[in-house]
């Protein structure tokens, strides 16, 4: 019995500094009521003067520190300063009762609540932060697979996934997601209100920041509808989506009915619709996908639905079926930036992500469930009479499979369709090649505000003499603001926009506010401006060969090239572009389109001699790039993703000529001051080829209206 | 007459190993476990329940399950509390015995100290901290028994670790390499020979870390443990915080020509070093091991794995 006694004394001692310092100053006082042999006494009063139980007692305190330092280090760190008086509290407050971490974590999450409410609510936020660390905690320490693996039996069940939590706090909700994430302090925290979505349905778990309505939401989940109640909704709208889509057919102009032949909503023709949905787990349908198959026979509709985490749910859905993997890729975004109940801020997002798979088969991606869709508006805009697409005059013949040309068809036209086809996906690329470049706005990961001047004079931009134009000039576009009124804005435009977006979003949002209200200075200033020439060519995949490659005409385009050089424009390039054409193997069209860009650039690559139009020996004051477009069956070549990437061929330097006060600097300056402010960080200032007026937009419309302008104001 | 059977080098399992297993999982021969990290204990919270005493920890069984299909295992609790007076707590030895079936436990190690206090005695039900016995004799034959009951209940060999102290022994019966003689003589079981702790009590207490070796049976040593210490309030500490220092490594030059039954080495550390030791410095550690081992003409290498019992995942 005495050792035990023994055991206990002398555990106390390690707990208890001031027990321990009490036995060595009086140890009758102290270890006369205890049953304790002479030896074990002798060796207790021995060990309480020892200066190695110091060591103990903090080891002892480190033991007890680390589970709670696991579970909840943001908290820890907040307390700052008064972590070690809190702990100093807890630890005299509760004895040892075991070493199992969660058990000692819940014992100073207790005391930390109960006993230092003091010190949370003298923290801003730290209650928030330690409720989150203890809802993080306790899903770690859940059976998760288990969980999972009964989430996944109880199919279609809409009541909140065990592993998930919603924390309500009291400080902005995205600031204390950058707490728990390590990138913030908590004192940094802004004021705000919302919660903290804790999802551990898969590993790693994330933390998503929610606003209060969203909080409320959570709140509130009811049980939903069965997954055959979904079915059947779902069913019931894709019939009466095809029903209306004929009506509309019927209803419309033969050119609209050609349209929408041509598009992608040949739902009606014939066919077979696989909807598959996705449950997240808190709603009852995150995401739907809507796979149109035409086989060119059938003509009733058929709809199956598909719950994809069902057991219903076809093998070819475990990963070699291309249409769910493409559905997949759609839901992960959607799941990601567009959950149902928070699309009322940017509605355009709200558009169904389409994506035509191959000739018989289309894919649409809905947020939430196909039967919340509203297609009404979807179908009047689809079968309004096509709006003309405004040409050159040059008449181009037209490709098999669309109102617009390939640019192997263009002929006469192709650099003034290319460099517009090209040029809005890819202007930030130019940008940044040709040296334009503005660090703040490419570190936050979006483009540098640009003017573009296309087509324009040589004589209306350097006052020179000849007939001759410019394909292409630009320079920067800048705000009145330091980076602290940026920061302001971007916060500003972050608490508009969900709470889950980026700073890039709001960032992208902020600049585009600023321009919109008309606060980008205008006219921009000149000390930049760089210039390029343009020239086009296409690919033909029978003879496997480029044409049009301007190979043959290198004095012509270097001649080009000295115009603005010998004006001293900062930066002069030579632009390439070429586009394949259309291939239809049965394949993806636009996977097929981008092979072919791929294969018609490396040939391009391979043969300098033959395609290349000048090295660096021959021009070294010039930048040389060059694009290879993948032309789409049924679309034209101003689609990103197939080919298009601007790919540098000799980089671009400072034109040994460049004059900063040259006098068509002012004088280009004052032509652009006659223009409205920009409203957008891009602007395209396009001067119409017959009556050289320059008119701007945020977008290249195609050829300007210029007859009627001219005629009512005459030419600027 | 076969000679000595090859000494594995290996690993305690932290969350740090796992990157080192993915990097050379040939060059870890084994991994020595603690199950308590596996496990909440829910009854020593107090109070009886209906519900299942142990909880796995799932983020950590699932991957030293997953790890026990590849690497022989060993296991080296810390809930033991051997030195404890009063029965064995049958129910925590039979979810040790429960590991060693699913995880496949070569044998099964512990620390000669108590950290468990009896219920009632105090509020408090452990002491946070292994704390040393005295070697009595008394105590000797009580450990021993419990040594033996407990190698019975595993079914697998059971080692003792020689213990760290950072207060002086007073008016102990017996040293500490006698008190472990005494408890493998009379119990059967092995001894877990840790050099850490040797030169942690050889810094601070004046103990002749090469004389302990001297004195223990050999032949009962059967796994060598080696690590890294710092210094706290002028004390070096088993921190298991880095590299094993030269004299450690001398400490095994010194012993190993002796130890003709050994089967394992195993290599400490702690999982916030990991980062700082870096996987190769984790490497090169066992590495240093294995040149120790090639220097007296022993072989190394794994040891046969033991079949692992999947359905002992729910046992006690």
């Amino acid at each position: 019995m005495s050792l035990s006694v023994f055991q206990r004394v002398l555990a106390r001692m390690v707990a208890d500094p001031g027990y321990r310092r009490s036995i060595a100053a009086d140890p009758a006082a102290v270890l006369d009521g205890e049953r304790l042999s002479l030896r074990e006494r002798h060796r207790i009063e021995s060990f309480s003067r020892d200066p190695g139980m110091r060591v103990n007692t903090v080891l002892y305190r480190a033991n007890r520190l680390a589970p709670i330092h696991n579970a909840l280090p943001r908290t820890c760190r907040a307390l700052g300063s008064q972590l070690g008086k809190v702990l100093q509290e807890f630890w005299s407050s509760s004895e040892l009762e075991d070493l199992q971490f969660p058990h000692e974590v819940a014992r100073f999450v207790a005391f930390l609540r109960r006993i230092a409410s003091g010190q949370l609510a003298a923290v801003r936020g730290l209650s928030s932060l330690l409720d989150t660390e203890v809802a993080i905690f306790e899903l770690l320490m859940l059976p998760r697979e288990k969980l999972r693996r009964a989430r996944a039996r109880a199919r279609g069940a809409s009541t909140r996934h065990p592993l998930v939590r919603v924390v309500p706090v009291d400080v902005h909700p995205l600031d204390l997601a950058e707490v728990i994430d390590g990138t913030r302090e908590l004192d940094q925290c802004t004021d705000g209100a919302g919660g903290l979505l804790i999802d551990h349905r898969e590993d790693p778990g994330r933390v998503v920041a929610l606003t209060d309505a969203e909080v409320a939401n959570f709140d509130n989940v009811k049980p939903g509808p069965t997954f055959a109640q979904l079915r059947a909704a779902a069913i019931a709208w894709v019939q009466r989506y095809a029903t209306d889509w004929r009506n509309h057919f019927a209803a419309a102009a033969p050119a609209a009915q050609q349209q929408n032949l041509d598009s992608l909503a040949q739902m009606p023709a014939k066919t077979r619709v696989t909807v598959f949905i996705k449950t997240d787990g808190y709603h009852p349908v995150a995401a739907s996908a809507v796979i149109v198959t035409m086989d060119g026979t059938e003509q009733s509709l058929a709809v199956d639905v598909i719950d994809v985490d069902g057991p219903e749910a076809p093998v070819a859905m475990l990963g070699d079926d291309m249409a769910y993997e493409y559905a997949r890729g759609m839901w992960r975004t959607m799941i990601r930036n567009w959950w149902p109940g928070r699309l009322g801020i940017a509605s355009e997002l709200n558009r169904p992500p389409a994506q035509r798979l191959s000739d018989e088969a289309y894919i649409w991606c809905v947020p939430g469930a196909i039967s919340d869709y509203r297609y009404e508006k979807h179908l009047a805009v689809r079968f309004q009479p096509p709006t003309p697409v405004a040409t050159p005059s040059v008449p181009i013949a037209a490709s098999p499979s669309t109102a617009n040309p390939h640019l192997y068809a263009a002929e006469q036209q192709r650099e003034w369709l290319a460099l517009r086809r090209w040029l809005p996906d890819r202007l930030g690329e130019l940008v940044r090649a040709m040296g334009l470049e503005d660090r703040f706005w490419t570190g936050l990961g979006l483009n540098s505000p640009a003017w573009v001047l296309l087509n324009a004079r040589r004589s209306d931009v350097f006052g020179s003499n000849d007939d001759g134009d410019i394909d292409l000039i630009a320079g920067p576009m800048r705000f009145p603001f330091d980076e602290r009124e940026w920061d302001r804005r971007i916060r500003a435009a972050q608490s508009e926009l969900p709470l889950h977006y980026s700073r890039t979003h709001a960032a992208d949002r902020a600049r585009d506010l600023a321009a919109s209200d008309g606060l980008i200075e205008w006219p921009p200033a000149m000390d930049t401006i760089v210039a390029c020439e343009v020239k086009a060519s296409w690919f033909d995949a029978a003879a496997g060969a480029w044409k049009s490659s301007h190979a043959a005409k290198q004095n012509k385009i270097i001649k080009q090239l000295s115009h603005p050089l010998n004006a001293g424009v900062d930066h002069v390039a030579f632009l390439h572009l070429a586009a394949t054409q259309p291939a239809n193997r049965g394949g993806h069209p636009w996977i097929e389109a981008a092979f072919d860009a791929h294969d018609a650039g490396e040939i391009l690559r391979a043969n300098p001699t033959a395609y290349d139009i000048f090295t660096a020996k021959d021009r070294p004051d010039c930048g040389y790039f060059r694009a290879v477009m993948g032309a789409v069956d049924h679309a034209t070549e101003d689609y990103a993703g197939a080919g298009g990437r601007l790919e540098t061929v000799i980089p671009v330097g400072l034109n040994p000529n460049r004059d900063p006060s040259a006098p068509w600097r002012e004088q280009l300056r004052q032509r652009l001051a006659r223009l409205p402010t920009p409203r957008f960080p891009q602007v395209f200032v396009e001067a119409c080829p017959r009556c050289h007026s320059w008119l701007s937009s945020s977008l290249l419309r195609g050829a300007c209206e210029c007859p009627e302008r001219a005629a009512k104001k005459g030419a600027p | 007459m076969s000679g000595p059977s090859r000494i594995s080098v290996g690993l305690l399992y932290n969350p740090h190993v796992p990157y080192v297993l993915e990097r050379a999982p040939d060059r870890v021969d084994h991994l020595s476990v603690v199950p308590d990290i596996l496990q909440v204990d829910r009854r020593r919270r107090g109070g009886g329940s209906s519900r299942p005493r142990f909880v796995d920890v799932e983020l950590v069984t699932r991957i030293v399950d997953a790890a026990a299909t590849e690497w022989p295992m060993v296991g080296h609790g810390v809930g033991l509390s051997i030195g404890s007076p009063g029965p064995i707590d049958s129910g925590y030895l039979g979810r040790m015995r429960s590991w060693v079936e699913r995880l496949g436990l070569l044998w099964y190690s512990e620390h000669l100290s108590f950290f468990r206090l009896p219920r009632g005695s105090t509020a408090a039900h452990e002491a946070g901290l292994a704390c040393p016995l005295p070697c009595d004799r008394d105590i000797m034959n009580a450990i021993a028994r419990r040594a033996a009951a407990v190698q019975s209940a595993l079914g697998v060999p059971f080692l003792l670790e020689n213990s760290v102290s950072y207060v002086q022994p007073v008016d102990d019966d017996l040293s500490e390499a006698a008190f472990l003689n005494g408890v493998c003589t009379q119990a059967k079981t092995a001894t877990l020979l840790d050099l850490h702790n040797l030169y942690v009590n050889a810094r601070n207490l004046g103990v002749d870390g090469a004389a302990t070796c001297d004195a223990l049976v050999a032949s009962s040593i059967r796994e060598i443990h080696v690590a890294g210490g710092d210094m706290l309030l002028e004390y070096y500490t088993d921190a298991h915080s880095g590299a094993v220092p030269e004299e450690v490594w001398q400490l095994l030059r010194h012993v190993l020509p002796r130890l003709k039954n050994l089967r394992a080495i195993t290599f400490e550390y702690h999982e916030s070093v990991g980062p700082r030791l870096s996987v190769d410095g984790v490497l090169g550690q066992l590495e240093r091991a294995r040149e120790e081992v090639a220097r007296v003409g022993r072989a190394t290498g794994r040891h046969r794995k033991r079949a692992v019992k999947r359905d002992a995942r729910h046992v006690a």
